[in-house]
């Protein structure tokens, strides 16, 4: 027996959360027994309803003699399948069924003096047309009526005073706790640690009896209770039967269900008779089924239900805004041409507005695609694209199509044997012998060759997976291809992405090698990457430092044998850009780059594309609306942060201990502050202020706005600190630190304060008023602090500590070798002055 | 060393366009009251 009733509670032990869900199942049948009785009779009734006036429509439009009419128009009859009724009648005394009287409503404070209503019916409003109109005029006498107007303002008074009067001893109350916290609690230093505790740099920290009892009950109590709800959540996540039976339950209780078939039955008798008369029944039985469920939550649900309802309105409406916004960019883009030149000043945010318009482009280029792909499909609507597309994915897989020339090769391949042979076997499978194979667009006739390559091209910039941005600088994508097996389709939705995945499903840019866009000569003789220009968004950061102006190319030569900006042509390959890849009179290249001053680059690069300005760019805003949760609290809640912050910092200033309070204010703030940075990180918009024109600065001007929006543009899509990786060497020699560099002694520097800047400006300012003596003197000092820091760093390339060529490692060791020479000059120079001296 | 308590972090005001907007959301909400307390009256 013990055994039996052992293995029956571990059994019920290991499914306790199944047996939870059966009583809260038994317990929701029994609340329908007690507290909605009427809901399944009503069902049947609106079933029944539907029915009629299915039949009566039926009758009516064939002709037919109906005895069977239409019954929604009638009121609900409650005594008809009560189960309740039912039930307890069984136990009773049959009796004469009575129409069971709706809840009363909640009494209101006072009754106003109002000229007597008619008979109460069981919902808020008459049952009849005619009573509702007398009900109507009577309301709006009483709501004139001056002394109702001054007994709401009498109660209002009545009840404010009641409020204030707590409110006043609540605020004296919260007063004295707040004295009395600021002067025993956050004041109170805490005992000194001793100097031998000091010395564990890792010591734990010291934490208050109630904050570890606090640790305890949370740990062990509430936390448990928390991880058991949110296994039982899992648990009916995973079964399906249980929370769609109880959804059910809720839609017959509340009258969902009979309200929709209800409806149903009174749209088809209505489009039949067209009786408006009958209207005004629906309104009260409407309001008659709506009266459980506004009757069953209290004021508080529909308070906090109303709220998370906005607060959802609200955030898609905010998610509406922002990819409104992207559909605006995406207009400031297609006005741009192929080449486009961002500049502003520094911190403005011209390599962030580069990244989100390359992302656009991005996005751009793979809708363009599928524009040439539908516009080919229609051509020939009967040629079997998937055949193509099968064949086109084998030879991709097999590295025999990967650009664009490479796609015409095979497709002319394909073609010059078609032609050979014609025959629907060399065409794809395609009918010839049934369906045209040119196609009248009515400017001219279209071969099905030429369709076929131009979808070819079109299908492989569609489905190539990775970024089709190549940059010199990182940049993240995260576009998503949905691939079933048969037509993939990209989601380039940015502002939809879970961040906690992004890193599996996140590509990089392609890695730009210079010499792909030099038509000249070349940095790398025979690179294999050179010819790869052809479709994309090509993308540069700083490009003034690589292709430098006029003035800055006066030294360099064009006959040069080595590549430099006068002889790589990359100015020749900007302004044949839009002839490497057109499908269709669509040109899938795009060309960005961004610098500090467009005068930087040679007015022969500049005239090639549009400039664009950041003029101006506004604060950071919110885009939810106004009744969004965010909107309506968090003034008030990101105030009382910054009032927090103030008290966490003077607590973390005056000691290092834990304890309950301050806890539990350090855990408020970083609920807010969370809470304000991830609303901002979803919904933050800023516009740049633009000033597109010409790349020959001729002044006209246009004024255009483009948004910069958290969620797209600052998703770890690229470093502010790109370039980065180019101080990488140079920190691993450096050796000071800020606190290391010496410090001016007086708030007036000295002469040789001023000589230790190794300015220009001071040097010459020495050769001209000092001696010749004091001249070498601070030459000697100065050559010797620079030959040791050169040598020194020429060591470091020769041991390896710097990665470079073998040739710049041999041009090293002799520089080494002469520096050194010099360096023994410099002495005996140095020796022979001091003796003169 | 004595420390005297300083607000090292900036304090936050509520914009007065928000004061206004709540101030305002009240007294429509009062206005709003109004018709309740006769509609409730009504059908007492």
């Amino acid at each position: 027996m013990r055994k039996a009733l052992k293995s029956i509670g571990k059994y019920i032990r290991d499914n306790h959360l199944f047996w939870v869900c059966t009583l809260i199942t038994l317990g929701l049948l029994a609340l329908g027994f007690f507290r909605f009785p009427n809901a399944i009779g009503r069902l049947v009734e609106s079933c029944w309803d539907f029915c009629t006036a299915f039949v009566d429509v039926l009758c009516d439009t064939f002709g037919i003699s109906n005895t069977l009419l239409y019954t929604g128009n009638e009121m609900p009859d409650y005594t008809f399948l009560n189960i309740k009724e039912w039930v307890l009648g069984l136990f009773e005394q049959p009796s004469t069924p009575t129409v069971p009287v709706p809840p009363v409503e909640p009494t209101p404070p006072a009754t106003p003096s109002v000229p007597s209503a008619p008979s109460i019916p069981s919902a808020p409003i008459p049952t009849d047309w005619e009573q509702f109109k007398i009900n109507w005029n009577l309301y709006w006498q009483a709501f004139a009526s001056k002394k109702n107007l001054l007994l709401y303002g009498y109660y209002t008074l009545y009840y404010l005073a009641n409020f204030l009067r707590i409110a006043l001893w609540a605020f004296l109350f919260a007063l004295l706790v707040c004295w009395f916290f600021k002067k025993y609690y956050f004041t109170g230093e805490r005992k000194s640690e001793t100097d031998e505790e000091k010395q564990n740099v890792m010591r734990p920290i010291k934490e208050s009896k109630t904050l570890r009892w606090w640790h305890r009950f949370y740990f062990n109590t509430l936390f448990r209770i928390g991880t058991w709800f949110m296994n039982l959540y899992y648990f009916i996540k995973e079964h399906k039967d249980f929370w769609q039976f109880w959804l059910l339950l809720a839609l017959l209780y509340f009258n969902v269900l009979t309200i929709a078939i209800e409806f149903l039955a009174y749209i088809v008798y209505f489009t039949n008779y067209l009786s408006f008369g009958t209207l005004y029944t629906q309104v009260y039985k409407l309001c008659l089924d709506l009266k459980p469920v506004v009757t069953f939550v209290p004021i508080v649900g529909w308070v906090a239900l109303l709220l998370v309802g906005l607060d959802k309105w609200a955030k898609n409406i905010g998610y509406e805004r922002l990819k409104h916004n992207e559909r605006k960019n995406r207009g400031f883009i297609n006005e741009l041409g192929i080449v486009t030149y961002i500049y502003a000043e520094m911190g403005e945010g011209k390599t962030t507005m580069l990244t989100s318009v390359a992302l656009s482009n991005e996005v751009q280029l793979r809708d363009d695609a599928l524009e040439v792909i539908l516009e080919c499909d229609s051509c020939f609507p009967d040629f079997p694209w998937v055949t193509l597309e099968r064949v086109l994915k084998k030879a991709y897989a097999e590295h025999v199509v990967y650009d664009k020339w490479s796609c015409i090769r095979f497709i002319r391949g394909l073609r010059d044997a078609f032609l050979k042979e014609p025959c629907k076997e060399n065409v794809f499978g395609y009918k010839i012998d049934r369906y045209p194979i040119t196609f009248d667009n009515k400017k001219y006739v279209e071969d099905i060759w030429e369709t076929i390559q131009d979808y070819a091209l079109a299908y492989t910039i569609y489905t190539t997976q990775s970024a089709l941005i190549v940059s010199n600088y990182s940049i993240r994508v995260d576009s998503l291809m949905v691939d079933l097996g048969h037509f993939p389709v990209w989601n380039c939705d940015f502002f939809k992405r879970d961040s906690r995945l992004i890193d599996s499903f996140s590509r990089h840019s392609k890695i730009l090698d210079y010499d792909m866009v030099r038509l000249g000569n070349q940095m790398i003789k025979n690179n294999p990457n050179r010819y790869a220009f052809g479709w994309g968004v090509w993308v540069y950061t700083e490009l003034d430092k690589e292709a430098k102006n006029t003035q800055e190319q006066q030294e360099m030569k064009f006959n040069d044998e080595e590549c430099n900006q006068k002889n790589d042509l990359m100015h020749v390959l900007f302004k044949m850009s839009r002839h490497a890849c057109m499908i269709r009179h669509r040109n899938f290249v795009r060309i960005l780059a961004d610098m500090q001053r467009v005068e930087n680059i040679t007015a022969n690069l500049r005239q090639i594309g549009q400039v664009a300005l950041i003029s101006d760019k506004d604060d950071k805003k919110v885009v939810l609306p106004w009744f969004s949760a965010y909107k309506l609290f968090s003034p008030p809640l990101l105030s009382l942060k910054s009032r927090i912050d103030n008290i966490y910092v003077n607590n973390r200033v005056a000691r290092s201990d834990k304890r309950l309070l301050t806890n539990a204010l350090e855990k408020t703030r970083a609920t807010l502050g969370n809470w304000d940075v991830r609303t901002v990180g979803v919904y933050g918009s800023r516009v740049l202020h633009i000033e597109l024109q010409a790349g020959r600065m001729d002044g006209k001007v246009r004024e255009r706005k483009y948004y910069i929006q958290d969620k797209k543009d600052y998703a770890k899509r690229n470093g502010s600190d790109c370039m980065a990786g180019t101080f990488e060497s140079r920190g691993e020699l450096n050796t000071i630190g800020l606190d290391d560099m010496a410090e001016y002694a007086d708030y007036i520097a000295t002469q040789d304060e001023l000589l230790s800047q190794n300015s220009y400006t001071q040097k010459e300012l020495k050769k001209y008023e000092g001696g010749a003596l004091m001249e070498r003197k601070v030459d000697i000092k100065v050559v010797d602090k620079l030959l040791s820091s050169t040598v020194e760093g020429l060591m470091a390339m020769q041991n390896g500590k710097i990665t470079v060529s073998e040739e710049t490692k041999s041009a090293a060791q002799v520089l080494i070798k002469e520096l050194c020479a010099t360096v023994v000059d410099w002495s005996e120079e140095k020796e022979n002055a001091e003796q003169s001296a | 060393m004595k420390y005297e308590k300083m607000n090292v972090v900036k304090k936050k005001k509520m914009p007065f366009k928000y004061v206004l907007c709540v101030l305002l959301g009240a007294l429509l909400l009062y206005v709003c009251g109004y018709f309740i307390f006769i509609g409730v009256n009504f059908q007492k």
